[in-house]
């Protein structure tokens, strides 16, 4: 099975970015009239290629800014690269932000299906796996209450069940997502196993090397958008730990 | 998507297309055959006359008719300021035939009147024909009128017992002519039948061939999408009446009240002639509360919306979309009250009055390509939220809600002409006060001034949409 289901190639994604932001149109007039309009540009992404086949599961690491995040990004379809392309097949569900898109006046019900509509999924399948939603949200009759008047854990246990509902063919998460009291957090962290083991193709970004040694078939290694190393999950890592804790040491 | 369901949606809408083209000929009535013609011949001014008219005197008047269906001739006379005693009988000929005659009693007549001659049926078929009006009376000598003329300024003539006397009679010809959508709707309904079954077929070979199609593409966007589209219209339906008392029943009020105030205000502090006033003034009110409404929620619809836009992948236009659709079930609701006023004025429903339909739709794809330009201007320039309800109340009182459209001064009618809002308005006030459909050409404008927009704030959108993550 060598059949891909992400390829990224060449892809460079530019940020122009002003030293303040201007949402005006004095602002931009003014700054504009004396010259002084001159956008810093910042290059997330440089260059970069790589595949994932079908099945496989790919670890980003990198330091903060490295581009990991813009990355998933690039390939989730919200960002637009400057330059490059991205080709992906089948769904995807990005695990990025829980719960985007919740209207705080409406029921727990309804955010189900809004959210639901939201991420991708139809009419037919939330009905199908309402109940199932409901049942490890751990909701009961809350559920039919505005979520205005939730407490921030009973939100967060919400979006992550309808969230983690889903048949991805391909899932792209954004570190291990653990919410809620101990007993969710455990019950969340092996759900989220299950997805990545339920034979999904995924794009997995994370700090904890141990993670990612544990779970990745290959490693992307990114820094300041460029690729540093593209490989095999333990020399990869072997290589970040070890420049990690050359730049740790030099900062002592 | 699969070929089975491509086929049905290609059958439902060749059906539909079928029971339109059919349903609008019997809505639409005469006024898709003929239109007030644009060959009438209007009066001149008179400043002469010709001489009394007395037994033995014969006064012709020789002209071309350029009006396909002639309906009336109207003539001004002179008594001469006296009580005059006779009877003045009038001809319109066709070299012998006699188109129409009236026998006219001269002593009930006042200076000045003018005097028509109607035919009971159109007269057709004296397109360009040469047409006589012959004058002659019983009356005697200084018991006669005259026919006022216009002399000297015109270079015509008129004959008197056989003479040619410079100058023109003054009268006038009303009637219709013929609209070629008359003549040939059902070659034209034919004709886009075939063009729209072919972009079908085209379509549909594309889709088994697996080649890139924008109907199929804009066929499986819609089907993917409309879950979604269903539910961010639910939301805004549920949160926009929650927590109010009487919740949807505002849909129904607020309309109602705002024309209440505005024709307390305007038929008692202001004099106003127009007729079934309360309809005229609830029709304007209706569609510019929609349009305000939907525009300021499509300016907001990207900007508001920016934690999901940045965090989960939606296609942009959505948002517009799904924000003008909840507007547009807040007008259609809206149309209710608007029907009670229609009928508790006393209004009679003709079947014109489905035609409006048609301009609410027009109004609607209006709003949604003007709303998307709004959106993706108030993503790089956020002072348009202010600017905007300051434009939004230029335009209320820039277009004939409140006011008859004939006090706007003929230099600035060409605003009425561009502005896309006034125009539904004004059709779906003929469709409903006048109980006619207007002309075809109003459909056709209105239909196209609407894709104007909606192609232009499409185009607009679709350039700029990918930038909208950065700046939001």
């Amino acid at each position: 099975m060598t059949e891909k289901m992400i390829e990224v190639k060449n892809v460079s994604m530019k940020f122009r970015m002003s030293d303040e932001p201007l949402n005006s149109l004095k602002e931009i007039f003014t700054l504009k009239l004396k010259g002084k309009l001159n956008y810093k540009e910042f290059l997330a992404l440089d260059n970069v290629s790589f595949d994932v086949e079908k099945g496989e599961t790919l670890g980003l690491i990198g330091s903060n800014g490295a581009g990991k995040s813009t990355t998933l990004k690039v390939i989730s379809g919200i960002l637009k690269p400057t330059k490059g392309k991205v080709i992906t097949r089948g769904n995807i569900v990005p695990m990025l932000e829980l719960g985007a898109g919740f209207d705080l006046e409406l029921t727990g019900k309804e955010n189900i299906y809004l959210n639901g509509a939201i991420l991708g999924y139809s009419k037919e399948y939330l009905e199908s796996k309402y109940d199932e939603i409901v049942e490890f949200s751990e909701l009961g009759d809350f559920i039919d209450m505005a979520i205005r008047n939730y407490s921030s854990g009973m939100m967060a246990r919400l979006a992550f069940s309808i969230a983690s509902v889903v048949q991805p063919e391909i899932l792209i998460v954004d570190e291990i997502l653990a919410v809620g009291d101990v007993a969710f957090q455990t019950k969340s962290r092996a759900r989220m196993m299950e997805l990545m083991n339920g034979g999904a193709t995924v794009l997995f970004v994370s700090h904890n090397t141990e993670q990612i040694e544990e779970m990745c078939d290959k490693v992307l290694w990114l820094d300041h958008g460029k690729v540093v190393m593209y490989g095999e999950t333990k020399e990869v890592c072997k290589a970040y730990i070890n420049s990690q804790n050359s730049k740790g040491k030099k900062k002592k | 998507m699969n070929k089975e369901k491509l086929k049905k949606i290609f059958t439902y809408v060749l059906v539909i297309y079928c029971a339109l083209a059919v349903s609008f000929y019997f809505l639409a009535g005469d006024q898709i055959r003929y239109r007030q013609s644009r060959s009438e011949i209007q009066m001149l001014e008179p400043n002469q006359s010709t001489q009394e008219i007395v037994v033995g005197r014969t006064v012709t008047q020789n002209f071309v008719n350029l009006v396909d269906r002639l309906k009336t001739v109207s003539f001004k006379i002179t008594t001469f300021y006296r009580t005059n005693v006779g009877t003045l009988h009038v001809e319109l000929t066709n070299g012998s035939k006699v188109l129409m005659k009236k026998d006219v009693d001269i002593s009930k007549l006042e200076e000045g009147e003018v005097i028509t001659l109607e035919s009971d049926k159109y007269l057709s078929g004296y397109t360009g024909k040469l047409l006589t009006l012959t004058f002659t009376s019983t009356s005697v000598k200084n018991k006669g009128i005259a026919i006022l003329t216009n002399g000297g300024v015109s270079n015509g003539s008129y004959t008197d017992t056989g003479a040619y006397v410079n100058g023109i009679l003054c009268f006038s010809t009303t009637g219709q002519e013929y609209i070629f959508t008359g003549q040939y709707y059902w070659y034209m309904v034919l004709g886009f039948g075939i063009v729209l079954t072919a972009i079908l077929y085209v379509s549909y070979k594309n889709y088994i061939d697996n080649k890139k199609n924008y109907l199929i593409v804009a066929i499986n966007a819609i089907s993917r999408y409309q879950f979604l589209i269903h539910q961010l219209v639910l939301r805004d339906f549920k949160t926009k009446y929650k927590r109010s008392v009487l919740g949807v029943l505002w849909s129904f009020l607020n309309p109602l009240l705002t024309m209440l105030v505005q024709y307390f205000v305007f038929s008692n502090f202001f004099k106003t002639d127009i007729e079934n006033y309360q309809v005229y003034l609830l029709i304007g009110v209706i569609c510019y509360s929609f349009f305000s409404e939907a525009t300021s929620m499509c300016l907001s619809s990207i900007s508001s919306n920016d934690k999901l836009i940045t965090k989960v992948y939606v296609p942009k236009y959505i948002f517009p979309l799904s924000r003008t659709i909840s507007s547009s079930i807040n007008l259609i609701i809206s149309i209710v009250p608007l029907l009670l006023v229609c009928l508790l004025t006393g209004l009679a429903f003709k079947q014109s009055a489905l035609l409006a339909l048609f301009f609410f739709v027009c109004l609607m794809i209006f709003v949604l390509g003007f709303g998307m330009i709004l959106a993706t201007l108030m993503v790089f320039f956020r002072d348009i939220q202010f600017l905007w309800s300051v434009i939004c109340m230029i335009w209320m009182y820039a277009t004939p809600i409140f006011y008859p459209a004939a006090i706007i001064p003929p230099k600035y009618s060409f605003i009425q002409t561009l502005n896309p809002l006034y125009q539904c308005i004004k059709n779906i006030r003929i469709c409903l006060i006048d109980g006619i459909s207007p002309e075809p050409r109003a459909y056709a404008y209105s239909f196209a001034l609407a894709l104007f927009w909606l192609l232009l704030g499409s185009f607009i959108f679709k350039k700029e949409q990918d930038k909208f993550t950065l700046y939001l």
